[in-house]
């Protein structure tokens, strides 16, 4: 090992500059092989530290001292209660310890904003109420003077045991005047809820904190707590329970424990979690979140809801939160804060190229990038990347939207004059509202199908995700025939573009063939289809709404059915275009299919 | 009155219940309390989470201090477990996120705090002095660097360095000042 590599290995590293994955492994490498150079970083870093606290130390100390001020008032004027409640909070303060600081953090920082200490009280005040069991479970309650003089020595203090001596270890000094009580785990030895990731039992839907018997016979003091994050509502696919060390196969129904993570398997996997307030978050397939808390305790409080996303996509209906505890999205690239809103937060784990994509459906977001800590709020109907080398600006969620509900084709559609009459918007059959009608289409009168196709958007788009509802009306699976539909991209003009298609196949007794479904994504070049992938899927149903979105971004096709990404594709060839949407439909039949909420999202950064 | 003799009567004063006395104690101790959780801990939130938890505890504690230890190392002591219990749970969380660097950092760091032995209130001193020993460029580069927040692009086009180069010769700064806190740290008259 080259140590003048490993230096400069590190000294960028703890410039914060990016390191490749292969360096950071060199760099590990580096210092575990060699103790000199590992001396040198542990000093350089600590001198690093006392440098940067140089700076600060004398500018800040004003807000340090009110900061603490305020912890202290609520202290003083909490304490009794305090007292009263800390014990149950022992175990959900450890298991809950904010802890999604990096230390020492090279490029990635995981930033969290300090809480109001106001917060502190709020979560006790909610274990209070929630904490069963007599009051002479906790131990003795102190009142009167401000500084309480042998106050009974608390868990927080077990944790910051004060030493007699500085060099004195961090074993926590016995309280001789103390009822013997178990001692609770340090803060790191392995907690038994969160290594036992079966499902505890169902907490009342409104209570995230939930008190459980305690596990221990000694000390009728130590009462545990354990706190629920939120429900699996539901699960298709492979879905794992991140706890500690291990990976448990989930359930519908399972409580995730705060501090646990879900892993949701590529292809079909999908996780619904619903939390006690009627929040909903849509895991999708390869997602995998390593924490989430309905309440982080944070040292002094506790923090709102808090999902830690590392890879994947989760999309959010966040019931109104309390203003001093949003819930925070956290990703590897930056921080999405929520207050109530509809959202769609997606992350892209790779080193190089990695990025956190929100979307923002209604309400307002504030994302930070973790990069420099810039933030922006997002408001409804936009969205904003955070990734190195992407600005961090605000811009339109959606290229277009179009529910038909005026019951006119809007301006925003282009089509060729003959196909006018195919495209109508017409009542929904259900009653609600109106949807677009794909109209009767002739192959036979109209051999040049993709000139059917209603056309929207500019030259310029690039990146995008189209997305519609669609219902066959009649399915014609016994005789042969084809029908379907197609969305298109980056269309350079009726013969050339990117494809989506969902379409199904009836039964042909001359081939012997059973009727059949699929999606496909291809690429059609000068009215010639160049390429095209697929894969089987159920014969559509009549009558059923289904939801298609087709994504494209880079030289990546991606096509997905009800949510679930069925096929994806590569192709290079087109780089920019408006999109479309199509009927595939052969052998004159008249048959109708229905199309409703299509938009075209803008995909920047995918 | 000498200033050992105010802390005292400080003490004693924030013992009986005086939230001014204590906030007085606060005042002239958190900036050192901070800059020693500088040491292994970059991020300044956390910082000023594990110093306000460390004064917090030594407020509630403060019946217990009998005065055998000057109260800023008291104060560094409680801190220095504050440091250790939160980098040992980050250890933990960066291996279980995969981050192997920093895992291993906030492991050697705590393995380092739970060796040495505390001398934290003449370590900073005494960096704060071989600071102003440097010689005139390297004195202004940690200037503009640490104390002015330059940002490393700007300061290596500055400087007509690459910004390779700059984080090197940084570097090779903190080296020079941690051999000359070392110096000023050793046992004085038994070597010479």
């Amino acid at each position: 090992m080259n140590r003048e590599r490993v230096r400069e290995l590190w000294a960028r590293f703890l410039a914060g500059e990016p390191l490749a994955a292969g360096e950071e492994d060199e760099l590990l490498a580096g210092l575990q092989e060699d103790e000199g150079l590992r001396t040198e970083a542990i000093g350089d870093i600590q001198v690093d530290g006392v440098l940067s606290a140089l700076k600060w130390k004398d500018q800040s100390a004003e807000a340090f001292e009110k900061s603490f001020s305020e912890l202290l008032e609520n202290d003083r004027t909490g304490a009794g209660f305090i007292r009263k409640v800390q014990e149950s909070l022992t175990d959900q303060k450890r298991l809950h310890r904010r802890t999604r600081r990096l230390v020492h953090e090279g490029p990635e920082k995981f930033l969290i904003p300090a809480l109001g200490a106001a917060a502190l009280l709020i979560a006790l005040i909610l274990a209070a109420a929630l904490a069963p069991g007599p009051s002479g479970n906790s131990r003795p309650t102190v009142h009167g003077p401000k500084v309480p003089r042998e106050a009974p020595k608390t868990d927080v203090e077990s944790d910051l045991a004060v030493p007699k001596s500085p060099v004195e270890k961090s074993e926590p000094e016995a309280s001789k005047s103390e009822p013997p009580r178990p001692r609770p785990p340090e803060r790191g030895e392995p907690e038994k809820p969160r290594d036992v990731a079966a499902p505890v039992p169902k907490p009342p839907e409104s209570a995230p904190v939930r008190p459980v018997a305690p596990q221990t016979p000694q000390g009728p003091s130590l009462e545990k707590t354990i706190a629920t994050a939120a429900r699996l509502d539901r699960i298709s696919g492979e879905v794992h329970v991140l706890a500690r060390d291990s990976r448990i196969p989930a359930k519908a129904g399972m409580d995730l424990v705060a501090g646990q993570g879900l892993e949701v398997a590529e292809g079909a996997g999908r996780a619904t979690l619903k939390f006690g307030d009627g929040t909903v978050v849509d895991l999708g397939a390869g997602t995998k979140l390593l924490e989430a808390f309905d309440q982080e305790p944070s040292g002094k409080g506790a923090r709102g809801k808090r999902l830690y996303v590392e890879k994947g996509e989760a999309r959010a209906e966040v019931a109104k939160q309390p203003a001093e505890q949003p819930m925070v999205f956290s990703t590897p690239h930056g921080e999405a804060t929520v207050l109530g809103t509809t959202l769609r937060i997606f992350v892209d784990p790779d080193p190089n190229a990695g990025l956190t994509r929100l979307e923002v459906m209604e309400g307002k977001v504030r994302l930070r990038r973790n990069l420099d800590r810039k933030t922006v709020d997002v408001t409804s109907g936009h969205l904003a990347v955070a990734a190195t080398g992407v600005d961090l600006a605000v811009k339109p969620l959606y290229l277009l939207t179009d529910g038909f509900e005026t019951g006119t084709l809007t301006s925003q559609w282009r089509l060729a004059a003959e196909y006018k009459d195919v495209w109508r918007p017409v009542k929904d059959p259900d009653g609600r509202g109106w949807v677009l009608k794909g109209g009767s289409w002739d192959s036979q009168k109209f051999p040049d199908r993709y000139r059917g196709a209603l056309m929207s958007g500019q030259r310029s788009w690039t990146d995008y995700t189209i997305e519609t509802s669609v219902r066959f009306e009649n399915v014609v699976a016994d005789k042969p025939n084809l029908s379907g539909v197609l969305l298109l991209a980056r269309m350079q003009d009726f013969d050339t573009f990117y494809r989506m298609e969902f379409s199904y196949n009836g039964s042909d007794p001359a081939s012997n063939s059973a009727p059949s479904a699929g999606v496909w994504v291809g690429v059609n070049i000068k009215g010639n289809r160049k390429g095209i992938w697929g894969v089987p899927v159920p014969l559509p149903q009549q009558g059923r709404w289904y939801t298609l979105r087709f994504e494209i971004s880079g030289t990546r096709l991606r096509g997905y059915l009800d949510g679930e990404l069925k096929v994806t594709a590569e192709d290079s060839e087109l780089k920019s275009g408006p999109a479309g949407l199509v009927r595939a439909d052969c052998h004159g039949m008249d048959r109708v299919i229905l199309w409703d909420n299509v938009r075209v999202v803008n995909a920047v950064g995918w | 009155m000498t200033s050992t003799d105010e802390e005292i009567r400080l003490v004693e004063d924030a013992q009986r219940g005086s939230e001014e006395a204590f906030t007085e104690l606060l005042r002239r101790h958190q900036a050192r309390v901070r800059s020693y959780l500088a040491r292994f801990v970059r991020d300044r939130a956390v910082i000023d989470d594990l110093g306000q938890e460390t004064f917090l505890a030594a407020y509630r504690r403060l019946s217990t201090y009998r005065g055998e230890v000057p109260l800023n190392l008291w104060l560094l002591g409680i801190a220095r477990n504050a440091a250790l219990s939160y980098l040992r749970a980050e250890e933990r969380r960066r291996q279980r996120e995969g981050r192997k660097v920093q895992a291993a950092l906030a492991g050697w760091l705590a393995a380092h705090i739970e060796s040495a032995a505390s001398d934290e209130g003449r370590e900073v001193s005494a960096l704060e002095e071989c600071v102003k020993a440097l010689p005139e460029p390297s004195a202004r580069l940690i200037e503009e660097f640490y104390f002015n927040g330059s940002r490393g692009a700007e300061l290596a086009r500055r400087t007509g360095k690459s910004e390779g180069t700059l984080w090197v010769t940084l570097l090779r700064l903190r080296r020079a000042l941690r051999e000359c806190v070392q110096g000023r740290m050793a046992p004085k008259g038994l070597t010479q």
